[in-house]
């Protein structure tokens, strides 16, 4: 069965489409992912507000995983994308093959969801993810 | 503050003992360091211990100190539980030296204690994503992926090499060789590290620290009471620092890293500089990451880590050894037990005693500690400087 723990949490679908919920500081226009309560920035209470994050960002550094976090099945790529609004997002990237040859730094991205994992009930646990802009699947 | 000696080290062996319990290890570790003090085990008036995992290895989530040191023989005093992930040790060590600095206590010990190896790896493995943060875990997260991360950063930004980082390895599985305490006492070439398998691009398997078991402690003590027991030169806490990562703008660039911010404070504290450490120990839990650790820790300019290597400078034979002991990958890292495994090596080299892997004549020792991780930031640095 598919699972879908992180909706509404990191993130929420629009006409099936899905973006990352985001804060942002009233004060200091600082924007965070996940979601906080006190901005990081500025460490004022109660000053973030939601935001919906752009679904496009920038590879910042990657990895392609031969040994990988329980449940996930290996090779995988994760990576660390940027967005235009600043947040720097831990993810794993699919929708190309697991191979150094299928992204450099600074390479386009998309958000989607997909699956992350099997869990210990065998569940498929899905979640946020990139894929390089123009791949056809997840 | 009270100046502080260390007067005992003792360690039990890194490895896969799957025969030991948590207790076994400790008590090795621990009477190995009162009998290099020449105490009795009577004179330690207050211990912190220092684990990170056994609640998830064993079950044994409360009082873990208490149990391995009452199979030590040791009770009736304070014990304090602590846990920094890889930095848990250092934690215990700051610890008891802010009980002697204080003048609460005359007499301290430092135990830091793993048990990893279970029967089999995969739980391990398992079990060692609970010192990151669980939401990172469930995104798919390791720490082989956080330094290769960082890695390919600097590859890109500097040209460092995958054969620079090889040769990271041959010069750690060298010095490891020559440490009985060593998990891996193999010498590698640089072939054979770039031949091993891939885990995380650009880390091959010969690049990573290992699953462990193991114990390491220190024994504090004032200057006074050393002069009352120790047949030992003792060694003096120059530095004691620790500190946690925090929120970072994405658009500085000048704020320093947490490691060289709390290295700064532990110079200042010593009334020392980088150009006066004769020898460092470091969080190598990937070994190429020594080398932005020589950068973090003003031992040359940003970038230039590789360049350190290439010249041999932190070899035993070069003018600041880095690693002597083996570091991280080749000593092994039982996470909690790995810091005072640092400071063991480095009271060893200051008193003379490391054997094949004697420094030539050190009088200043670094110890540089990382624990855990936070976002995208070690959540914990400590430094600990020693000098004779
Ligand atoms: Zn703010």
């Amino acid at each position: 069965m598919k699972i879908f723990p992180q909706e509404n949490t990191y993130y929420r679908l629009r006409n099936g489409k899905p973006y990352l919920i985001g804060s942002k500081c009233r004060y200091c226009d600082y924007v965070a992912f996940p979601r906080k309560v006190v901005c990081p920035a500025c460490v004022t209470k109660g000053s973030m507000e939601e935001v919906e994050l752009s679904q496009r960002g920038k590879i910042d550094t990657f990895s392609v995983l031969h040994i990988g976090a329980p449940g996930f099945a290996v090779p995988y790529i994760v990576a660390y994308v940027v967005l235009p609004e600043g947040p720097r997002i831990f993810s794993m990237v699919s929708g190309c093959e697991p191979s150094e040859k299928s992204l450099e730094i600074g390479a386009e991205v998309e958000l989607i969801v997909d699956k992350l994992r099997d869990d210990e009930q065998d569940n498929e646990v899905m979640g946020y993810k990139f894929r390089p802009v123009g791949a056809e699947s997840g | 503050m009270r100046k502080v000696v260390v007067i005992g080290i003792g360690m039990h062996p890194f490895g896969k003992f799957l025969d030991k319990s948590l207790p076994d290890l400790a008590r090795v570790a621990v009477w190995n360091a009162i009998e290099d003090a020449s105490i009795s085990p009577r004179d330690i008036e207050v211990a912190y211990v220092g684990n990170s995992l056994a609640g998830l290895v064993t079950g044994q989530e409360g009082v873990r100190g208490q149990v391995v040191l009452r199979d030590a023989g040791l009770g009736g005093i304070p014990i304090i539980n602590v846990e920094n992930a890889c930095a848990s040790g250092t934690t215990a060590f700051r610890g008891a030296w802010l009980e002697v600095a204080s003048g609460a206590y005359d007499v301290a010990l430092a135990l830091g204690v793993e048990k990893l190896c279970l029967p089999r790896t995969a739980d391990s493995i398992k079990i060692l994503a609970a010192d990151s943060e669980i939401r990172l875990r469930d995104l798919g997260f390791q720490f082989t992926a956080y330094y290769a991360m960082k890695l390919r950063g600097h590859m890109e930004k500097y040209g460092w090499t995958k054969v620079q980082f090889a040769k990271v390895v041959e010069k750690n599985s060298y010095n490891g060789s020559l440490n009985p305490y060593a998990q891996h006492r193999t010498p590698l070439t640089v072939e054979q590290v770039l031949n091993s398998r891939l885990v995380a691009e650009p880390l091959h398997l010969y690049m990573c620290s290992s699953i462990g078991d193991g114990a390491a402690a220190a024994i504090l003590c004032t200057e006074e009471k050393a002069r009352r027991f120790a047949s030992k030169p003792s060694i003096e806490v120059a530095a004691c620092v620790l500190r946690s990562s925090m929120f970072r703008h994405p658009s500085d660039t000048t704020t320093p890293t947490t490691v060289t911010l709390a290295a700064n404070y532990a110079y200042e504290q010593a009334g020392l500089g980088p150009q006066d450490v004769n020898l460092a120990e470091v969080h190598d839990a990937m070994a190429p990451a020594e080398l932005y650790h020589y950068e973090e820790l003003g031992f040359c300019e940003k970038g230039g880590g590789a360049q350190m290597i290439e010249e041999g400078r932190t070899k035993i034979t070069g003018d600041i050894p880095v690693n002597p002991s083996g570091g991280l990958a080749a000593k092994g890292h039982p996470i909690a037990a790995t810091g005072l495994a640092q400071v063991a090596e480095i009271v060893w080299q200051l008193r003379g005693e490391a054997g094949k892997r004697q420094v030539e004549n050190p009088k200043v020792g670094l110890v540089q500690t990382s624990g855990g991780l936070v976002e995208d930031d070690t959540a914990t640095a400590g430094i600990v400087i020693l000098k004779r």
